[in-house]
């Protein structure tokens, strides 16, 4: 009885330690400081930047925040809360960037968005959370084409930890179960 | 009188021997010029002889006609993004030679990513066919335009090559772990207290360099709600002083934090890389904290981010 407490023990704490203990997110961006978008004076495009959640095995919500280059640039998103369920790889975020007609040629901008995790704070410990900051330049020039950007159709989903675990346990109780017959 | 017959008659026949002599001077020459130039002339050499003739065909190397337009990529967090073309192809010898399609990325200073063996999709007639690459892209590849190198063979050891250029989008991203501090229990005396449970390890799961900070909250009491461990007796640091207590530990040394401003943490790098390599430097950055002191005014209770909401870790590109 005591061998199988432990091992049923050590079981779930193996299968706790393969479950990853935070979550995170990505923001993809086809533009970034050694590819700046150029455009020209008047000018004005949208720039579609790609929210993923790939690893955790949890839903996050993400909110989105212009922290600079907000005289060129607005999200023009209804709500700048975006839900990223887990395995998502592409949740748009679409910006407006239009350069003033009077821009000098050769003058630049630089668009700052800061993309962060909505979590609340539980149990009595210091929680940790994590933030992106994206960045890229905008010149005043002759006008490149847009980028056309091949976002997935469907999502990919990652493994699964939590299911991994689970199916873990059950293995593990088959092995004690046998293990006690015997 | 006979003198003067005598010597008409010898100017006669000496006139008529220079007239023979131009003559057969005149005629030799049209022999010699004959024999030399004309048809069938005097050569000296053979009048005729069997020729051989080996006339070899060269085979006609194959070429790639045509790739596929490639959109921008984006990176897939801690995994690859499989990129998909097509390219065509033609041999003039005929399309049953077409071997060994081949596809391959290329970026300088990047380690390169192919397709060693693509699949034919189409035979589109008799001298051309159509194939189709698969090519993993890692989330730590660089960001940028990178090359495009569709090959194929045939069976002759002949082979052609076609250049394109795709663009592999740049990802900010990071997983970090585990996310909560916990210190042990405190007696207000006790200064330069370290974590009981870090380092909190940071890895990049995309492809940008990036830099880190901490924007730390106030704690408050769980139970006293008003009692306060300030953020700013609080520190961030990238290395340890490993099982130290009090002043020898280097992490109480380092960066302190501010209650709700973004700390650039000293020394701090995420570099973009394989986070899987075992060391502690590749695609990864780790965290130590120490509680400095605390303040002597508070009441003796736990104290959490619960009430402000937890401090935040930031990645922003370099």
């Amino acid at each position: 009885m005591k061998m199988n407490m432990r091992l049923w023990l050590g079981s779930i704490l193996t299968v706790l330690l393969l479950i990853p203990a935070a979550s995170a997110f990505g923001v993809s961006s086809p533009y970034w400081t050694d590819n700046p978008l150029v455009m020209e004076p008047g000018e004005s495009r949208e720039v579609i930047l790609s929210l993923q959640n790939m690893l955790g095995g949890e839903d996050m919500t993400i909110q989105a925040e212009m922290i600079g280059g907000s005289e060129i640039a607005t999200i023009i998103d209804s709500d700048t809360v975006y839900p990223v369920d887990f395995g998502e790889r592409h949740v748009p975020v679409t910006l407006s960037i239009a350069v003033p007609g009077d821009a000098e040629l050769g003058s630049a901008y630089s668009v700052n968005i800061e993309f962060k995790e909505v979590k609340a704070s539980e149990g009595s410990f210091v929680g940790l959370s994590t933030a992106v900051a994206t960045s890229f330049p905008v010149q005043v020039g002759e006008s490149a084409p847009e980028v056309e950007v091949q976002y997935p159709v469907e999502p990919q989903q990652g493994p699964n930890y939590l299911w991994i675990g689970l199916i873990l346990i059950a293995l593990l109780a088959v092995v004690a179960y046998l293990y006690k017959k015997r | 009188m006979a003198r003067r017959r005598y010597s008409r008659r010898s100017r006669r026949r000496s006139n008529n021997l220079h007239q023979g002599y131009f003559i057969a001077g005149l005629l030799f020459l049209a022999v010699a010029l004959f024999a030399v130039t004309g048809d069938g002339g005097i050569t000296g050499f053979a009048t005729s002889d069997d020729v051989g003739l080996n006339i070899t065909v060269g085979n006609i190397a194959p070429t790639v006609d045509d790739i596929s337009n490639i959109s921008a990529q984006n990176p897939t967090e801690a995994t690859f993004t499989e990129v998909i073309f097509t390219f065509n192809a033609t041999d003039s010898d005929g399309g049953s030679q077409l071997t060994g399609p081949t596809g391959r990325f290329n970026l300088t200073g990047e380690a390169f990513r192919d397709n060693a063996s693509c699949e034919e999709i189409t035979v589109i007639n008799s001298t051309s066919r159509e194939y189709r690459c698969n090519i993993k892209m890692y989330y730590f590849d660089a960001p940028g335009t990178w090359t495009v190198n569709a090959t194929i063979s045939d069976s002759n050891g002949d082979s052609g090559t076609r250049l394109e250029t795709f663009t592999f989008n740049q990802l900010l991203a990071m997983v970090l772990a585990p996310d909560n501090l916990t210190w042990a229990s405190l007696a207000f005396t006790d200064t330069n207290s370290t974590a009981n449970n870090d380092a909190t390890q940071i890895n990049n799961t995309g492809n940008a360099n990036s830099n880190l900070s901490v924007t730390a909250l106030d704690l408050h009491g769980e139970t006293t709600v008003p009692d306060t461990l300030n953020a700013e007796n609080f520190t961030v640091s990238t290395h340890t002083g490993g099982t130290c207590s009090g002043v020898t530990c280097s992490e109480c040394t380092e960066t302190l934090q501010a209650n709700g401003s973004a700390v650039n943490i000293t020394n701090a790098t995420l570099p973009r890389g394989n986070f899987s390599v075992s060391d502690l430097d590749t695609g990864k950055e780790l965290f130590y904290y120490c509680l400095l002191a605390l303040n002597q005014s508070i009441s003796s209770q736990s104290y959490s981010t619960s009430f402000l909401g937890p401090w935040t870790v930031t990645q922003f590109a370099v």
